[in-house]
């Protein structure tokens, strides 16, 4: 990666505001003008644990990175004393704690192609909260819509070719995610989406998606999509989501290893009988998913001829997923090997 | 600057402070928090506060004291309408203009309140409406039309061989 320069962020800025620095680090509204106005592929902005509230939109949709020098804005903790190249891994916001905490009130935060966002929680109201361009990626993040009224917002729209990592999504009133096709989506956190028209956590907005080792806990719909094809959906873990999968008439999904348990109204569900897709080896059934596979092909050779059955046996359910030593789940599954 | 800790820096949206003390807010300056209320014209905060700067704070549907200044940030009035984006309101409610005007008038949107949609809108006028997002649209149903791809690189060939 080719770093142009690096930039500094703190909760009412220090010194000058001209970001060089953390004696002279930029405050939210210096911070603002920078992305919109002078970012450059290259360049990292590293944001120090605090709250910044915007006062209008951060768009710098019309500023891209490259593919070898993405703009890139990373959190750290608020004990940080490195500067620029000399910050450390050790530096960065890992813990939810420590993240940044941006709040975008009304307002959007738009992001340019070829964007990178580490170690940032991000909360507000506006439609599609965070909107990214293509190219993106998102890792130890968190996205909360909170709309006051009730309504279908989202928490992130990632454009095409984006990857989301290790996040977590949560809403009380309306969606998480919003993925573009072509896009990977791996080991976050989907939880707590009650909202019984839009608590759903992700929504497909394109085909060949991925959505691996993600945790569904406590969604209206864990995965929702309207005819969109060549999706695969791998070892994640549906948890009381009321419908673990919700599509109409998708071809050719892939759906390895997924876990469902207390879904109380369906596992697996297309509104269109749709026989080109492809189950193996999911765990789950009707005593425990009310209707495990509905309207999804039971009877032709594209059915799941290894699904397992019954409690899942995870060590606390609803709050931590891991299996439990004596879990049909563990030695059952088909393996996998990440290929990113 | 004499800076508001208590109230500075903070996330205190869609709350009161009404019935707090005055004497929390008064001859101090609170800095950069969200005091955002979901309905436009809310009372937010003592009506007998005197001296209060607010500098770089969304204040947007906060009724202001007399006794308090705004330096920076904002404090609009504002609704989502059945456009699905947010429109400056009257004390009336009426809508007066879109908040992002600037995106309406690029998108070439009207920002006549009349021409608002009578029933509320599947997606923001302004996502549908959003030129990169109808070329991205376009493109994936380029990629997705695999005859009318065809054609264009067949057409292509013959314009390269009509070249060479």
């Amino acid at each position: 990666m080719a770093i142009n320069a690096y930039w500094h962020v703190k909760q009412g800025g220090a010194g000058l505001k001209n970001g060089t620095n953390w004696a002279n680090a930029a405050d939210e509204p210096a911070m603002e003008i920078f992305l919109e106005g002078a970012v450059v592929p290259g360049d990292v902005i590293f944001v120090m644990k605090g709250t910044y509230t915007l006062d209008s939109a951060i768009d710098f949709s019309a500023r891209s990175g490259t593919a070898v020098s993405p703009i890139v804005i990373i959190g750290v903790k608020d004990t940080t004393t490195n500067v620029g190249a000399n910050i450390t891994y050790a530096d960065w916001s890992r813990l939810a704690a420590d993240r940044p905490f941006f709040d975008c009130v009304t307002f959007n935060f738009k992001s340019g192609n070829y964007f990178i966002c580490r170690n940032i929680s991000f909360q507000g109201e506006a439609s599609y909260l965070v909107w990214s361009g293509i190219y993106n990626i998102f890792e130890n993040c968190k996205f909360e819509n909170d709309n006051g009224a009730s309504s279908a917002e989202y928490g992130l729209l990632l454009g095409a070719s984006g990857y989301v990592l290790n996040c977590e999504f949560t809403s009380a009133n309306s969606r998480g995610l919003i993925c573009g096709g072509n896009s990977g989506v791996f080991f976050n956190y989907f939880h707590d989406f009650p909202d019984a028209a839009n608590g759903i956590g992700i929504v497909t907005n394109g085909v060949t998606i991925s959505i691996h080792f993600n945790i569904f806990d406590n969604c209206t719909i864990g995965i929702s999509s309207v005819s969109r094809d060549d999706c695969d959906i791998i070892n994640n873990t549906f948890y009381e989501t009321a419908t673990g999968i919700s599509e109409t008439d998708g071809e050719r999904w892939v759906c390895i290893n997924n876990i469902m348990e207390g879904n109380n109204t369906a596992g697996f569900l297309w509104t269109t009988q749709t026989d080109h897709n492809f189950f193996w080896k999911n765990h789950g059934d009707d005593a425990r998913c009310t209707d495990m596979w509905s309207l999804v092909d039971t009877t032709t050779v594209f059915q799941d001829y290894e699904v397992s059955t019954g409690d899942p046996l995870f060590t606390t359910p609803g709050a931590d997923h891991s299996l439990q030593a004596a879990s049909p789940n563990i030695g059952n599954g088909m393996s996998i090997e990440l290929g990113v | 600057m004499n800076l508001n800790k208590k109230y500075s820096y903070k996330s205190l949206k869609r709350q009161s402070f009404v019935d707090v003390d005055a004497r929390e807010f008064n001859h101090t300056d609170i800095v950069g928090s969200s005091f955002y209320q979901n309905e436009p014209y809310t009372d937010v905060f003592p009506s007998n506060i005197t001296g209060v700067t607010f500098i770089n704070c969304n204040l947007d549907n906060v009724e202001i004291p007399s006794g308090a200044t705004v330096n920076n940030g904002t404090n609009k009035h504002i609704r989502t309408m059945n456009d699905g984006e947010y429109w400056i309101v009257g004390k009336d409610g009426k809508p007066v203009e879109p908040r992002d005007k600037e995106r309406y008038v690029e998108f070439g949107l009207s920002i006549d309140p009349k021409n608002i949609p009578a029933t509320p809108l599947a997606e923001p006028i302004t996502f549908t409406n959003d030129p990169k997002r109808i070329e991205a649209q376009k493109i994936e149903a380029l990629k997705n039309d695999t005859a009318r791809l065809r054609q264009i690189l067949i057409d292509a060939g013959e314009l390269e061989a009509r070249a060479g």
